[in-house]
Parts: C-alpha cells; structure tokens; sequence
C-alpha cells in the first residue's frame, strides 16, 4: 500500500510533467497551433482577472444559482425516488413520462427555459435543478428497490409503522446507490450552470467563459475553465466526505 | 395453560397467473405456556409460513389464530421473531441492531435501555463486540445478534424461522444448546422451525411433523426426555428412536421432492 504522501507525490509529479510539456510546447516548435497559450499566461491572466473582480464575484453568482437548484433539486428528487422506488402504482404511473424526460436532450430547451424563467438568473437555477434532479431521482429509486425485504419484515414484526420503516431502513438502506445519484448530480449541476450562464446570461462564470471564449482570449478563457474544474473537484471531495459521514463503518460493506 | 392455538388455519399465496397457492392447509396446533414446540418438515412446505402468520406478519385465508384466547390481527409486543437470514441492519453495530426493537416499542424507559442492551449482549456471549457490525462477525455471531435483538423486548412468545439454517454444523451445535440454556432462564414460549429433524428433537417438548404441499400437520410426537439436556442426550436409545420414527414420516415427503415430483 502506498502512503497518502507517496500517492500525492505521484500524481504531483504526472501534473508537473504536463505543465512542464504545455508551458514548453510553443518556444520548442512542438505545436503548430497558434493559440494553446501557456500555463505562466494562464496563471498571469487569473490574477488579473481576479484583481479587477472578474472571478470571485461571478463565482459567488453562480454558486448561487448553483446551490437553490440543487437544494431544489435534492428536496423534490429524494422524495419522489423515494415513491418511485417503494410504491409499485407510482413507477407505473410516471415511468413512460419519466423516461421521455429522462432521454431528452434538456440543454437543447434552454431558449424555452429563457422564456419561462427570464434570463439569467432563473434560467440557470432551473437548468441546475433539470441537470442534478434526474440522477437523484433514478439513483434513490435503485436504492429503495434494493433494499433488502427482510429488513422491512424485522422492522414489522416488531410493530414497527410505515414511517418506522422509511426512517429506519429505507432511507439508511439505501443511502450508497442514493449518494451516487447525488454525486453525479452535483456534476450535472454544475455543467448546466456553466452553460447555461454561457447562453442565456451573461452573469456569472459561464458569462464570463462565454465572453472570452468569444474573443478568443485563451489565457482568460483557460483560467476560467479551471476556475470551474477546480470547483467541481472540491465538489466531489465535499460530497466523498459526506458519504464517508453518512456510511461511517460500512465503507466496504457489501450487502 | 394454552398460549398459543391455531385452528383449522389456511394460507394461500396469490400466483403470477392469477390463480391461488395454497401452502397451509387445515392447520391445528395448541402449544402450552412456557413449552418449546418445534416444526419441522421438507424445505418450503409452509412451515415459515405458520411462523409469519402467529407472528401477525401475514393473515390466514381461513381458520384462526388465538394468542391466550385473543386472535391475532398483526405483530404484536408479546412476539418476537427470529429470522433465517438474520435480518441485521448492516450500517448499525451489534449493540445498535439489539436496539431496533427496544426503539421500535417505545415502552421502555430511557434510562434502562442501555442495561437491557448489555443484559442480554452477554446473554448471548457477545461481550467485546457490542461496536461491531454484522459484516464483521461470522454467521453464528450474528445469529446471537439476531436472537438477542428478538430476546430484548422480553416478548412472551419466541418464534424462531431455521435460525441456525446458515450457520455450520458445529456451531449450530453449540448455539442450539445455548438456546435450550436461555430458554430455561427466560421461561418464554417458543415455536422453532428447522428442518433438521435432530434439532427438532433435541430442542423441544413436541415436535410437530408435516407433511408436503400443502403443509398441514401430519403427527406431532412428545419428547419425554429429561432437562437440562445435554448434548450426550442424542446417543440416548429414545432419541434415537425419536429420530427414526420422526424420518420415516417424513421419508415420503421427502423421495417426493428428491424425485422432482410435487417439489414444495
């Protein structure tokens, strides 16, 4: 087993070398693309654009949006997986709608979602919530099915109610699939954030990626991207801790 | 004093095909207070089934079900069950799984909850493990578990569905040995379900033998063998006997299902 040092070091390294590769890769003829900038200008551009207010105050913005429509879509996805995974009449009821949903090309209804929710802001709350609440919903609806029946015998047989038996063993049974859903819906989330503040606004980071993508300032433009790369990792680190938290003990558990 | 009774039960389980599958028919049994009744029969004639429906779990298409003269209409705090496959809650430890029907009850105070836990925790043998989860223990663990979370809300009827079916055979041994000990200490009445006959024996005061599809009672045999038993008690001449009066029922039954035929 390596040591959490040795594995950083390792993968340190591997990003180095790509830098070292990309920051050289223009003076030593390697390229012959004009425009794939070089990771001092990227670095150079960021704190300009930090300085004059051009990637903090967008990012707050954007987190905003961010955060009601996955909040939105965590307390309507939950739920709703939750009677889509229990209750046989649900699942029959909405499956066909759902799936019609579910396959749709939802980025391609942004110009209807600029009408129904204005531009900006209201756009992209909904756009976040249509991107995280489809995983949510799917993957809470895995869970509860796989629970194992048994579990909800034990918890009858000791009088236990129909409440009883979401609190103690449908929800906790089925948090590691339910913790997936959420996970892949923070990203979803955050790429229908990106675009659709690139498309129907010109607020926040996807404003800002749309208006030097535009341009062609490819410094900025990559900064910006990795402003937003960097937020979807510490995202999925956020959301790696929590699942440790809510399965502490049980990590490698197979049941 | 009879304590559990159950008359002219039948059960049926709706089929795919619309139809009705009857796994119980014209059950009757009457077990006394405080007496350790064991069923045992071919695998899947109904004797789970018998538990669920005493259990409160499942409702008879016909006939009735008494718990002191009362008829049963769902689970109740005066029964308990133990299952086959254990039924422990993998994200909670021992000490926790004890606990579920402690929670689920709510008619005990506090204050004692954590006494109880303990209580039968070493009951059971568990000490040192109260911080484990089931996924740490081997299967007989987490049997104790499973018995001692049953023993916990101190119900008068134990009902026991093949609980040491997936345990090895020497530690079912042991466990049913262990089981005869807490038995006598807590006085409880138990109906246990296996299908090996020389569990049956072994554990109980009567052992009801069924016979296949539908399950309904075939012959149920007294054992007159003194108690405390000891494991030695299966070399005795009358457990002997027992034994193969009780195979030759269920030989029948059995070459049935070998053969394919009527397979339950």
């Amino acid at each position: 087993m390596l040591k959490q040092w040795q594995r950083l070091l390792i993968s340190g390294t591997a990003i180095l070398i790509f830098l070292i590769i990309w920051e050289l890769a223009m003076p030593l003829g390697l390229v012959k693309i004009a425009d794939i900038s070089r990771p001092s200008l990227v670095a150079k551009a960021f704190l300009e654009l930090a300085a004059s207010g051009e990637v903090f105050q967008p990012l707050y913005i954007s987190l905003k949006g961010f955060t009601i429509g996955f909040v939105i879509a965590l307390v309507v996805g939950i739920p709703l997986g939750v009677a889509l995974g229990r209750y046989r009449i649900f699942s029959l009821l909405i499956d066909p709608l759902w799936m019609a949903l579910y396959t749709m090309p939802r980025l391609a209804m942004m110009p209807l979602l600029v009408v129904w929710f204005g531009v900006g802001f209201g756009a992209t709350i909904a756009v976040v919530f249509l991107g995280a609440v489809f995983p949510i919903v799917v993957n809470t609806a895995v869970g509860i099915r796989e629970v194992d029946p048994v579990w909800v015998r034990a918890v009858r047989s000791f009088g236990g109610s129909e409440w009883d038996i979401f609190r103690k063993v449908l929800l906790p049974g089925s948090v590691p699939p339910m913790m997936i859903g959420i996970r892949l819906g923070v990203g979803r989330g955050l790429l229908g954030m990106v675009v659709s503040e690139m498309f129907a606004s010109t607020e926040g980071i996807g404003g800002q990626i749309g208006l030097y993508g535009m341009s062609f300032r490819t410094s900025e433009l990559i900064a910006l991207i990795a402003v937003v790369s960097l937020l979807g990792f510490v995202f999925v680190d956020i959301m790696r801790w929590v699942e440790d938290k809510v399965s502490k003990g049980r990590a490698e558990v197979q049941w | 004093m009879i304590h559990i009774e159950l008359n002219q039960v039948n059960v049926t389980y709706p089929q795919p095909d619309g139809g009705q599958f009857l796994a119980v028919s014209r059950f009757e049994l009457k077990v006394e207070k405080g007496e350790f009744v064991t069923i045992v029969g071919p695998s899947g004639c109904g004797k789970s089934t018998i538990l669920l429906v005493v259990d409160g779990l499942i409702q008879p298409s016909g006939g009735q079900v008494l718990i002191d003269g009362k008829p049963v209409t769902g689970p109740g705090e005066d029964r308990a069950l133990v299952f086959q496959e254990f039924a422990l809650l993998p994200w909670r430890t021992v000490e926790s799984n004890i606990m579920l029907g402690i929670e689920l009850q709510r008619r005990f105070p506090r204050s004692e909850i954590r006494e109880l836990v303990s209580r039968y925790v070493n009951m059971v043998g568990l000490q040192g493990f109260e911080r484990h989860y089931p996924h740490q223990l081997s299967g007989g663990m987490r049997q104790r578990v499973g018995i001692a979370r049953a023993l916990a809300v101190n119900p008068q009827i134990l009902l026991m569905d093949e609980p040491f079916a997936s345990v090895d055979a020497q530690t079912r041994e042991i466990m049913s040995s262990e089981l005869l000990r807490i038995w006598e200490q807590e006085k409880k009445t138990v109906l246990f379900v296996t299908h090996s006959i020389d569990e049956a024996v072994y554990l109980a005061d009567r052992v009801v033998v069924l016979s296949g599809r539908p399950g309904s009672v075939k012959e149920i045999i007294p054992v007159r063998l003194a108690r405390p038993r000891g494991l030695a008690i299966k070399d005795e001449p009358e457990f002997v006997r027992l034994r193969r009066h009780i195979w030759d029922l269920l030989e029948q039954e059995v070459q049935r299902q070998v053969a394919g035929r009527n397979v339950c």
